[in-house]
């Protein structure tokens, strides 16, 4: 299947799951700043989303060697390790990040074809029912809307330890939508919080149709998916103030 | 291989550790992670007897065989450890280099070595008796032991350490390794019941780590912009 336009009139709109205790992720949110929150969506309207990022989804590399961050589009795989050896160099002592993109919506606007099945999901994102959803989990009522960017994290991909902060984009909360079906702890790839200490606090490891929302700054990483894993799919973004 | 003096450093625990405190982190959760934990000059002496006057095996397992091999060629790792992550997705899997001090408490074989005075070091009294107070655990008796290596794409993967005819009481980490990044891997790391991660100690140098057996744990791969983590490690036993 190609990247073009899969989305019908039939197809299932994004939807929450109606059982989730929206009063009990609160309180654990209240506790830590963070949350991972598992059967999200309705289980068929995450195995379409799934299927799009799996099969309708062109995957653009990108990373920051050298400190700038570049996007490489259509990487053959001889180009895809040259940059990942050039990648993990730098990232030896420097903040890092290599894995593959596929750019959403910047600023909460839609997505660019309304025909593909992901427009629907950056509606879902800006829509009142999920905004609201987070306003009740988090607390955080200046919530206004996400950006959004689907990823792929494949072995030996990688994020280093960052906190978000961003002087510009009024990120309140960053989220990650999980749609991995199968992964085990030892595979990487975990979403891992680091505690004042530099010890680690807390990690969600991939899963399939889970959510995990935490406020901002926080420090995280998402470690090197191991080189025995599997392919890492999510949907990422912050949820940000006007 | 250097050997020890009368002069050589003593080993002792620091002193200035907050007993009180480290108990009862140990009882709210079954585990602690104790910063400087050995004296200064003690963690020092360790540090320099690993990176230098320590000969190093691979150790790994092929399903239920385990292998320690000595010498082996920088060509051949890379060939065992390609193979050990083809066996990795689905099953058991460790990969790391070793070196043994002491399978069940007894003396390390070569007296005059420095490994000898970290093997009595760690079944002396005062380290018994810390690690009792420390874990409430009356019954330990004395301390297996063995230094490891853990280099970039290295692992131990998700297990609990119960094994049939030990009495292993509770678990023990000596890190030593001075430049360590959270993103490194190499993490120990407890699995929650929701299989997510509790908690990770993130190498350190001159921490030790104490946790309960059973406790479901993996060190995580070190990324391949990892470094070398040291350690030496082993279980607290009942007689």
């Amino acid at each position: 299947m190609s990247e073009a336009s899969q989305a019908t009139l039939t197809d299932v709109l994004p939807e929450l799951n109606p059982a989730l205790d929206r009063a009990a992720l609160a309180e654990t949110f209240k506790r830590s700043r963070r949350i991972h929150i598992t059967n999200v969506l309705t289980p068929r309207s995450a195995e379409r989303l799934y299927r799009a990022l799996l099969t309708e989804t062109v995957w653009t590399t990108v990373h920051n060697t050298g400190g700038k961050r570049l996007d490489v589009p259509n990487a053959t795989q001889d180009q895809r390790s040259k940059i990942s050896f050039a990648a993990w160099e730098w990232a030896r002592s420097n903040f890092a990040f290599l894995y593959d993109n596929h750019r959403l919506s910047h600023d909460g606007e839609p997505y660019a074809d309304q025909s593909h099945y992901l427009a629907r999901f950056v509606a879902f994102l800006n829509g009142r029912e999920f905004i609201a959803l987070t306003h009740e989990i988090t607390g955080l009522a200046e919530i206004a809307y996400a950006d959004a960017q689907a990823t792929l994290y494949r072995p030996g991909d990688f994020l280093t330890q960052h906190d978000d902060t961003a002087g510009d984009k009024n990120r309140v909360a960053a989220y990650v939508f999980s749609f991995t079906p199968k992964w085990k702890p030892d595979w990487g790839g975990v979403l891992e919080f680091l505690n004042d200490r530099c010890q680690v606090a807390a990690g969600y490891v991939p899963e399939f149709n889970s959510l995990n929302l935490f406020a901002v700054p926080q420090v995280h990483l998402v470690s090197q998916v191991a080189l025995f894993g599997g392919s890492r799919y999510s949907i990422t973004g912050w949820l940000r103030s006007l | 291989m250097t050997t020890t003096t009368a002069t050589d450093t003593i080993l002792a625990l620091n002193p200035a550790l907050d007993r009180t405190r480290l108990a009862q982190a140990f009882r709210a959760s079954g585990r602690v992670h104790i910063p400087s934990a050995l004296t200064k000059p003690a963690a020092d002496r360790i540090y320099r007897c690993l990176t230098e006057e320590t000969k190093w095996s691979l150790t790994f397992n092929n399903g239920n065989n385990f292998f320690d091999l000595d010498n082996v060629s920088q060509e051949e790792r890379n060939k065992l450890v390609f193979a050990a992550w083809q066996r990795a997705p689905d099953g058991f899997q460790y990969f790391f280099d070793n070196h043994r001090l002491s399978r069940d408490g007894e003396p390390y074989p070569d007296p005059s070595h420095f490994f000898a005075k970290v093997v009595a070091f760690l079944n002396s009294g005062p380290m018994l008796s810390f690690l009792r107070e420390l874990t409430g655990l009356q019954g330990i008796e004395r301390a297996d032991a063995q230094a490891t290596l853990y280099r970039p794409g290295d692992f131990l993967s998700v297990h609990d350490d119960e094994t049939g005819g030990h009495k292993r009481l509770a678990a023990y980490v000596l890190n030593f390794t001075p430049i360590w990044r959270a993103e490194w891997g190499g993490v120990l790391q407890f699995l929650g019941p929701d299989q997510h991660i509790e908690e990770g100690y993130v190498p350190a140098f001159n921490a030790m780590n104490v946790f309960r057996v059973p406790s479901l744990h993996s060190v995580t791969q070190v990324a391949l912009y990892g470094g070398h983590r040291y350690s030496i490690t082993g279980w607290f036993h009942a007689r």
